[in-house]
């Protein structure tokens, strides 16, 4: 094979989508001059696409989809040998595997996206050249501004209603999930805060992570919104944000 | 419950019975439910129960008799990565045949089949695929890039 076409390994990488951008780059620029690469691509494109189709070729009879069906609806307390754990912790960990089960995982991977969704507007609003559309800490001036802009309305309490030491600092018209949101902006202690405010049922699913790379998360529900904070401030106080602005809906 | 159809599914490309494929994916619940606290929230849960399934499957019986099978990626010099010459537009690969697809993949090494499904059917990451089959990523990407060589040879016939 000559050394100026792409390894077997790159192309794969390539259709797999697990190129880095630079050497996507790099591969595409290649492609762009060569015949037989581009072919090579497309060809394992297309195996790709078949394989997958013919692969998905067993599936279980109804009576041993039942059967399994009842071992994934036990829940762990009935089984022998199981590790010590509180009933409760059992009863969520249970009702989560076998929504797990049943959705397929897209559940758990879709609350994942939205919480990287959420961390990357957070931590947009952090830079230096990041200036919020509205820069305000009056709920007076935060909250007209969003009128129009949104196709609800939401309150803010007043500053002494709020968890101590957080202050409002501004706010943003931003989209979560594809949706209207506001993202309001606060200020706990020396750390920041973000609450994104969206109507409830508009997000495909709702974020059950609660920490990623430093950064926690919390979500709360009130007058038909849903609400979700991040920050790098500890659990517990961007939860009693999030309850707090939750409660004023 | 569809997470239980590519279970089985898998199962059955692994073990090659339907009753056995069976066993397989109810141990393999049974050990999940077991271990669930172990599973990290925001973590790929199909990726944890594949896992699962596989780890369980090394222990089966078939998995004891299948690995005294000699796979060809142990040896390189037998299975060489390198192009054979011709150029795709020469080769008629039988896509459109899902029938003979099968059976292509049923001819390839357990090691090679595993690998090619967990990324092509189950669509799972490079990294995932990796913590499943206990390999670095660059093991993962070689042998997919056997498995799909080999998927080829055999599908325009000229298996070495």
């Amino acid at each position: 094979m000559s050394p100026d076409h792409l390894l077997p390994e790159t192309i794969g990488a390539l259709i797999d989508s697990e190129l880095s951008e630079v050497d996507r780059g790099a591969a595409e620029a290649h492609l762009n001059g060569c015949h037989i690469c581009a072919l090579r691509v497309i060809e394992a494109s297309q195996l790709k696409s078949a394989t997958s189709r013919a692969a998905r070729n067993f599936a279980p009879s109804q009576e041993a989809l039942a059967r399994l069906t009842a071992v994934a609806q036990q829940t762990p307390s009935k089984r022998a040998p199981v590790v010590p754990i509180r009933t409760m912790t059992w009863a969520a960990a249970a009702a989560m595997f076998i929504l797990a089960i049943a959705l397929g995982g897209r559940m758990l991977r879709q609350s994942d996206m939205l919480s990287a969704e959420i961390l990357d507007q957070h931590l947009d609003t952090l830079s230096d050249t990041a200036s919020p559309e509205v820069v305000s800490t009056d709920r007076h001036t935060v909250k007209p501004w969003f009128q129009g802009k949104l196709p609800f309305s939401f309150n803010i309490p007043e500053p002494n209603a709020l968890p101590a030491d957080t202050v409002l600092i501004g706010a943003d018209l931003t989209y979560v999930d594809g949706k209207a949101a506001a993202q309001l902006l606060f200020t706990i202690h020396k750390h920041h805060a973000s609450v994104f405010v969206t109507q409830t049922g508009q997000l495909s699913e709702f974020v059950r992570v609660t920490a990623r790379s430093g950064f926690h998360f919390s979500a709360g529900r009130g007058g038909g919104l849903e609400l979700l904070g991040v920050s790098d401030v500890n659990g517990a106080e961007l939860d009693a944000l999030v309850a707090k602005l939750a409660a004023a809906q | 419950m569809p997470m239980l159809g590519l279970l089985y599914n898998h199962a059955q490309w692994l073990v090659r019975d339907p009753a056995e494929a069976e066993d397989l994916v109810q141990e393999t619940l049974s050990k999940a439910l077991r271990a669930f606290d172990s599973f990290e929230a925001g973590t790929n849960f199909k990726a944890w129960i594949f896992c699962i399934l596989r780890n369980t499957f090394l222990t089966s019986r078939t998995a004891i008799a299948h690995s005294r099978t000699v796979y060809l990626e142990d040896h390189p010099d037998v299975l060489d990565l390198a192009e054979s010459g011709s150029t795709p537009e020469a080769e008629v690969i039988k896509l459109h045949d899902l029938a003979t697809l099968r059976e292509a993949l049923m001819e390839l090494a357990p090691r090679l089949r595993e690998v090619i499904l967990l990324c092509d059917l189950e669509e799972l990451k490079y990294r995932e695929i990796a913590e499943i089959l206990d390999v670095p990523i660059g093991t993962v990407m070689s042998r997919l890039a056997r498995a799909r060589k080999m998927l080829r040879q055999i599908l325009i016939g000229e298996r070495r």
